[in-house]
């Protein structure tokens, strides 16, 4: 009897040692192997895609492979596609967002994903999706808005400038500005026409260069000369030259000063020549 | 000046008509510069050499100013 009764006190204290053994061991399983990496995974608001398979928690404590980690879960998951039509399917995305950002594409293209998709697939895309499809919609709206109103500015910049021009008088006064017009004419086309008379003087003179033994000396020099200013006068013919002088009063100052320079030379050097010969007094 | 039937008498007098325009109307908007160099001008008396010289500076500075009014007139 004693030795039963022995029996079932070391039998029971077996059962209860290797009971809080077991006990033990499972909960050094469970902490020891929540890791910076799962935490990090539980954290994640696609934390509900990760599964840790439950054969990992049954093993001894022998070595257990790592555990599952985001690169590993979503290696399986071939595009974003798959994270699109997994998040669907769990209900937490809405399918219309998708269709709502590609309004203006072609159905074809609104089934090709983008890498933005993936970029919404995280925390809240309902929200995400909304805000992103505005945030596109002014990105893509306001290049075309803001040249429409520098458009209209220009626009409105040039009627004024327009009517500046015309010094804010209407139409009937325009008629008496016809009468400032020669007036006006003479007094744009002065270095054009100094370059003009210059070149027609030049081209006298070049020809009796060798009459004046004076003129004779410097005869190549001139000939240059003479070509470089029909050079010049021909890139600015049919009014250009009173263009580009009208927009620039210093420009227009420096060039009638040169060609005046020039045409007081040649008169002098006609002049002289004029005398050698003998066939213009005063 | 005295008056001659010559076309160049008529074609200098043309051109010293337009020159005394410019200068009055650089006397209006001109810079003191330009008037001073006019004055010089009236009064110098300059070899044959000086002419040439003056007259291939001017040309010279005509074609630099080239560029500047190519911008200035694509801008046109």
């Amino acid at each position: 009897m004693r030795a039963q009764t022995q029996f079932l006190i070391r039998g029971t204290q077996l059962i209860a040692v290797l009971t809080f053994g077991a006990g033990f061991a499972k909960q050094q399983i469970k902490t020891s192997h929540i890791t910076n990496s799962d935490l990090a995974v539980r954290n994640d608001p696609v934390k509900d895609f990760v599964e840790i398979p439950h054969s990992e928690y049954s093993s001894s404590l022998t070595h257990r492979p790592s555990p599952p980690r985001r690169s590993a879960t979503f290696s399986s998951i071939k595009s974003t596609t798959t994270i699109r039509s997994f998040l669907v399917k769990r209900g937490l995305a809405n399918k219309s967002n998708k269709q709502s950002w590609h309004d203006d594409v072609s159905p074809q293209d609104a089934h090709e994903d983008t890498p933005l998709d993936g970029v919404s697939a995280h925390a809240d895309p309902e929200s995400e999706g909304l805000a992103f499809e505005s945030r596109v919609r002014r990105d893509v709206s306001d290049p075309l808005e803001d040249f429409d109103d520098q458009v209209s500015e220009i626009s409105t910049k040039q009627s004024a400038w327009q009517h500046q021009e015309d010094g804010g008088k209407d139409e009937t006064d325009n008629l008496n500005d016809d009468l400032m017009v020669p007036h006006a004419f003479l007094i744009h086309q002065i270095p054009w026409q100094l370059h003009q008379e210059s070149i027609a003087l030049f081209l006298e003179l070049s020809g009796s260069l060798n009459c004046s033994e004076q003129l004779h000396d410097h005869e190549d020099d001139l000939r240059g000369d003479l070509a470089r200013l029909l050079l010049w006068g021909e890139s600015f013919d049919g009014g250009k030259l009173d263009d580009i002088l009208a927009g620039s009063a210093e420009l227009r100052d420096v060039v009638l000063e040169l060609c005046a320079t020039v045409s007081e030379i040649l008169i002098e050097g006609k002049f002289e020549e004029l005398i050698t010969t003998q066939r213009f007094t005063f | 000046m005295g008056k001659t039937n010559h076309p160049a008498a008529e074609r200098i007098e043309h051109l010293l008509g337009i020159i005394q325009q410019a200068e009055e109307e650089g006397k209006g908007n001109g810079s003191e510069a330009t008037k001073i160099q006019t004055s010089f001008r009236r009064e110098s008396h300059r070899s044959m050499a000086d002419a040439a010289e003056i007259l291939h500076s001017s040309v010279d500075c005509l074609m630099r100013l080239l560029p500047t009014m190519e911008i200035s007139l694509a801008f046109h």
